[in-house]
């Protein structure tokens, strides 16, 4: 909502410097965006009577006006020839500053230096009053000669601009903001007189209403000027409307878009020759009517929008804009005027789902004025005599009614239960009465009338607020308040425990995209269920992502595109998947999501080498021991985007808690990698299986015996199931195994592997003899030999 | 007797004499097995001891025993003499190149938005919060209905939202416009006294820019409790702007709008960048870091709380903002990019 200051102080007199006034509003609840200016700097521009106009013989364009600015006779050239003798213009002397010239205007010679223009005629874009530019700006007849322009139509003046809350629709007038500024600044607010000259037949015997659906419509109030003259609106309201953001189209629809600036009330003017029957009829719009709006849109209407018809067609959608047919205009002689209150639902729903979201439709969805119906009529019908010498129908057609005033009640205690501090009686009447609501001293408390434009004043504690913000928010102290019993959960703990891991092991956390395009979907070549948006902003926001996969492997594309040689990255992030039946929202699954790509080069003493499925093998178990998770088995052989050798299902109780391994290298070229690993790890299962409880166990007293074992295998023989054979036979004594070696060559021939493990053994309550050891070792052999084929060393 | 003893005297200062003229460790091995050695004389001696008169046997036991302990002194100080001589020669020359990098242990770089997070969570579990958490695929109840906004309020064009499909058609559920529902969520499933944070992602149909994004992080907060006021959530704002953005951090609140919350406040924040003096960056030192208010009494009845019994207060704050004014990020897409050279840079980063 923009407001002229000029304008404004007619509202409300007050002398304070503009962006002290905008910062005063901002901090109690009358939010200014921004503060700009209009007709920025016009000065010494006056009003002017033509005495005589001639053609200048030797240009086409040109004339040669001579003008009595009160003072002065003064002769000016001219490019437009849209006035004459008698009218009165605007004249810009020597010095005087116009919006589209840097320079104040001199005298000049013209044609040649045949002729001097002693000043400037304006048009109204050199007043900054309005964008035409066609010809010079007639002022009204009856304009004082020698006045100031700049006084007259409010140049030079301050618009502010405000931020406009849902809640409240009032401050979507001049009305609206003056009574905030009138609050906040405790002085008396002027409201603009709404008396009409009803110099007209009766309005009843030139049309009438009905109002077939009073849900939608509880109130509708017509009225009818006759003998309307269509013309350019008087500068000072065409200033005004300029200054609002609105351009001025017309003395007939410029008055409801005034009546609408000051009074917040949305207006319609139908062209009452172009209404069949004189007739307005209220209904709900029939299956598919057609209805074409003054935007030049064309609507298939349906039964939830409401229209107003004529006897017969849609003649407007109710709230939102009026239709082309009975748009006033040129030809108008009769108008029309509707002024009514919609229901702000049906308002929202039609403005929403017809994308129009118009200075009408933002009001009525807000909640319009009920009050303010008649006398926003009475008031436009004034200017179009005034404006358009039309004559005013006696009375109106009027249906339905206004809804009682909301009747509240104010604990004083319970102000201080919600703000903290308390709000002397006195100084709540002031704000409530300053704000329109009638209030009377009670036996529960404060007997508070809310006001018919204040929609959002329902309850107590919408009063409360009220006294909170104009009291002030930074009158409120800060006092000490702390919680209870605060921490974070397991899961929470878990998370973080997962988090530290993978830095440490050295990769970077990322937070990437929840969305995923069906090209990712395809190129990891997932075949699951995914949950779609249906309302996508861009192409790439259909789906919800089902993995972390691939938006790891393309954010290591990017960083390879960048330049980098190894890309180590995690994600922790839901992901999203089936719908389960009955089930209120699909399934939200949180995961950590692992890629390697490049080098895993870290020390120059190193060799260079390229990540491989081991290297986020060892990361995964990491992550899974700092969880304090054991007993984990890998199920090997993955399908897409695995390589269906290079990577396995890591099962836990039974259940798969998550895969990784080596990309296929199709899948990899397609995210423009050589090779890629990648894993996810489900967290929930996980923490679920986290111990809750460590307990130490007693250190060995008895010194260890350490043996070796080294074997030929078949190729197929998978290491942990040796050392499950292992564990098996050596009985109590063995305490722990590992590998420390694999070897392939022509030693151990085609086809086999050698495989070496160091074998600890301990008795717990003796000294163990090496002979025990030797013979545990040798069960170990045997167990190896029969099981697994294998050869010892 | 008194031959023997001589004996001893002369072994003593042979071998002493000896011990000292080793140079090198090889040398004091060899004068070891000489004079303490199976077959040398003092060995012998001891050894023929038993064959002694016992009077003999009582002078020349204790003798030729402490005549060996002073031996083996001798010859173990030697070579610790030579051993430390021969590895400082040793030291003297051997040398490392100490500029060439050390061996890492890898670590990776923090997420700027989690760590932003992290020290929020840290400030709230200081003063007795706890951190709850909720879906971001939600019901169009918890995201909007519970917390104030009917349907076709026009308050929920604040927001701009996606619609996911399901059972229910094409608006069966919403990706969050907010974490807020989690604050409803924790209302339905627990009694008060309640004090938590919920961070997490939230979403809104908006075009994509440096500024702003379809995808972003909030952290919201909820206390309810009997006896709760303004008062106490100012104090509590205060403990969020400065964990947010500096223990210098001034706090101002100035009256909006939020259908859950009344009376409703914007929360502006001195800027971190200038300090409050006024810049580029900011509006007169003051830049906006979130919304906040007390609980509508709405919502209290939505959830089966009375209004009239417990009074709450609630905020809410985008972590993508903290995080790029906090850090001086000036393109909010880079917090989804996973780019390793920008996160690299959050290494080392202050700890408060």
């Amino acid at each position: 909502m923009r407001v002229p200051l000029k304008w404004l102080r007619e509202l409300v007199d007050i002398d304070v410097d503009v962006q002290e006034l905008a910062n005063t509003l901002s901090r109690t609840g009358s939010a200014v965006d921004k503060v700009e200016r209009f007709a920025e700097g016009v000065s010494g521009v006056v009003v002017g009577s033509v005495l005589e106009v001639k053609d200048v013989p030797e240009s086409d364009k040109l004339c040669i006006g001579q003008v009595d600015t009160g003072t002065d006779r003064v002769q000016v050239l001219a490019g437009a020839k849209n006035f004459r003798a008698g009218d009165k213009v605007p004249i810009a002397l020597p010095g005087a500053r116009v919006t589209t010239l840097d320079a104040p205007v001199d005298r000049r010679k013209m044609v040649g230096g045949r002729y001097e223009s002693q000043g400037m005629l304006c048009s109204a874009r050199e007043l900054g009053v309005a964008e035409d530019h066609a010809g010079i700006l007639v002022l009204p007849p009856e304009t004082q000669i020698g006045a100031d322009v700049t006084d007259l139509l409010g140049l030079d003046d301050y618009v502010l601009e405000f931020e406009i809350y849902p809640n409240r629709p009032d401050q979507m007038s001049i009305i609206g903001i003056a009574r905030e500024v009138s609050v906040v600044y405790d002085v008396p607010l002027r409201p603009p007189s709404f008396d009409v000259a009803e110099d007209g037949p009766e309005a009843r015997t030139l049309a009438s209403v009905v109002v077939e659906a009073p849900k939608k419509c509880p109130r509708y109030l017509a009225r009818v000027i006759e003998d309307v003259a269509f013309a350019a609106s008087p500068p000072l309201a065409m200033a005004r409307l300029s200054a609002c953001g609105f351009r001025p189209l017309g003395n007939l629809v410029d008055a409801t878009n005034y009546v609408l600036l000051l009074t917040g009330q949305p207006l319609h003017a139908f062209d009452l020759d172009r209404l069949a029957e004189g007739r307005i009829v209220v209904r709900s719009a029939r299956p598919s009517e057609r209805l074409l709006t003054l935007d030049g849109q064309k609507h298939e209407l349906e039964p939830d929008d409401l229209v107003i018809a004529d006897a017969f067609d849609a003649q407007a959608l109710a709230g939102v804009m009026g239709g082309a047919a009975s748009e006033v205009g040129e030809a108008t002689k009769r108008v029309l005027l509707e002024s009514a209150y919609f229901d702000p639902i049906g308002i929202s729903r039609t403005a929403r789902r017809r994308h129009m979201h118009t200075e009408a439709s933002s009001r009525f969805e807000r909640g319009a004025d009920p009050e303010m119906v008649p006398k926003a009529a009475a008031l436009v019908a004034e200017l179009m005599r005034t404006w358009a010498g039309g004559r005013v129908a006696k009375g109106v057609v009027d249906v339905g009614g206004v809804p009682p005033r909301r009747k509240l009640v104010l604990r004083p205690d319970r102000v201080e239960t919600i703000l903290g501090i308390e709000i002397p009686v006195r100084e709540a009447e002031r704000f409530l009465g300053g704000l329109g609501c009638e209030v009377s001293v009670g036996k529960a408390g404060l007997e508070v009338t809310a006001p018919s434009w204040r929609p959002d004043l329902e309850r107590e504690i919408d009063l409360i607020e009220e006294l909170g913000r104009l009291h002030g928010y930074e009158a409120i102290p800060s006092v000490p308040r702390p919680g209870y019993r605060g921490g974070r959960t397991p899961t929470q703990l878990l998370r973080n425990r997962v988090r530290e891991s993978l830095l440490g092991s050295g990769l970077s956390e990322a937070t990437l995209s929840s969305f995923i395009t069906e090209e990712d979907l395809n190129a990891i070549g997932y075949d699951g269920e995914y949950v779609k948006v249906s309302n996508p902003m861009t192409e790439d926001q259909r789906q919800l992502r089902p993995t972390l996969l691939a938006g790891l492997l393309r954010a290591a594309q990017r960083n390879i595109a960048h330049g980098l040689t190894s890309v180590r990255l995690f994600e922790i992030g839901k992901i999203f998947r089936e719908w389960q039946a009955g089930a209120d929202l699909p399934v939200e699954s949180e995961l950590v999501g692992v890629v390697l790509v490049g080098s895993m080069k870290d020390h120059w003493s190193q060799p260079d080498r390229v990540a491989d499925a081991f290297d986020l093998k060892g990361i995964l178990e990491v992550v899974l021991s700092e969880l304090g998770i054991r007993g984990w088995t890998l199920e090997a052989g993955l399908g897409m985007p695995f390589h269906p050798g290079h990577g396995a299902n890591i099962v836990l109780d039974g259940k798969p808690v998550g895969r990784f391994g080596q990309l296929r290298p199709s899948v990899a070229r397609s995210f423009d990698l050589e090779a890629a690993v990648v894993g996810g790890l489900f967290l929930e299962p996980l923490f679920e299986c986290a111990p809750q409880a460590l307990k130490v166990e007693e250190l060995p007293s008895q010194p260890p015996v350490l043996r070796d074992i080294s074997m030929t295998l078949p190729d197929e023989v998978a290491a942990e199931d040796v050392m499950s054979t292992i564990r098996a036979a050596a009985g109590d004594l063995l305490e722990s195994t590992a590998l420390l070696d694999e070897y392939r060559g022509p030693q151990v021939g085609e086809g086999r592997r050698s495989l070496a493990f160091s074998l600890t053994f301990r008795a717990a309550d003796r000294t163990l003899r090496s002979e025990e050891a030797d013979a545990a070792r040798e069960a170990i052999a045997q167990a190896c030999r029969e099981q697994h084929g294998a050869e010892i060393r | 007797m008194s031959e023997l003893l001589g004996e001893l005297e002369s072994l003593r200062s042979e071998a002493a004499d000896a011990v000292a003229k080793a140079d090198t460790l090889d040398q004091v091995e060899e004068v070891k097995i000489r004079y303490l050695g199976r077959k040398s004389r003092l060995n012998e001696i001891l050894r023929g001891l038993r064959d002694l008169p016992e009077d003999d046997k009582r002078v020349i036991g204790p003798a030729s025993n402490q005549l060996r302990q002073e031996l083996d002194s001798l010859v173990s100080s030697r070579e610790a003499e030579l051993q430390s001589a021969s590895e400082e020669k040793l030291l003297a020359t051997d040398r490392v190149d100490l500029t060439m990098p050390g061996r890492r242990p890898p670590r990776g770089s923090p997420n700027p938005l989690r760590e932003s997070i992290r020290r929020i969570e840290d400030a709230f579990i200081g003063i007795g919060y706890r951190i709850a958490e909720g879906p971001e695929v939600e019901t169009d109840w918890h995201n909007f209905q519970a917390l104030n906004h009917p349907p076709d309020h026009p308050a929920r064009s604040l927001m701009d939202t996606y619609y996911v499909e399901g059972p229910r058609g094409p608006e069966s559920a919403v990706l969050r416009t907010h974490t807020s529902p989690v604050q409803i969520r924790v209302m339905e499933s627990q009694e008060p006294p309640i004090y938590v944070i919920c961070p997490g992602r939230a979403y809104r149909r908006e075009d994509v820019s440096a500024t702003s994004g379809a995808i972003f992080h909030q952290v919201e907060g909820l206390a309810v409790d009997q006896g709760l006021t303004f008062e106490h959530l100012r104090w509590t704002l205060q403990v969020f702007a400065e964990a947010a953005f500096g223990s210098e951090t001034k706090i101002r609140l100035v009256p909006s709008f939020y259908p859950f919350t009344e009376p409703s406040a914007e929360l502006q924040v001195t800027c971190p960048v200038c300090g409050g003096a006024g810049c580029s960056h900011c509006a007169e030192g003051w830049i906006g870091a979130g919304g906040c208010g007390m609980v509508d009494p709405n919502v209290f009845t939505f959830v089966g709380i009375d209004p009239e019994v417990y009074t709450g207060f609630a905020f809410g704050m985008g972590i993508d903002r903290i995080a790029m004014s906090r850090f001086g990020v000036e393109d909010i897409r880079l917090f989804l990019d996973g780019d390793q050279r920008f996160l690299e840079q959050f290494r080392g980063l202050p700890v408060t």
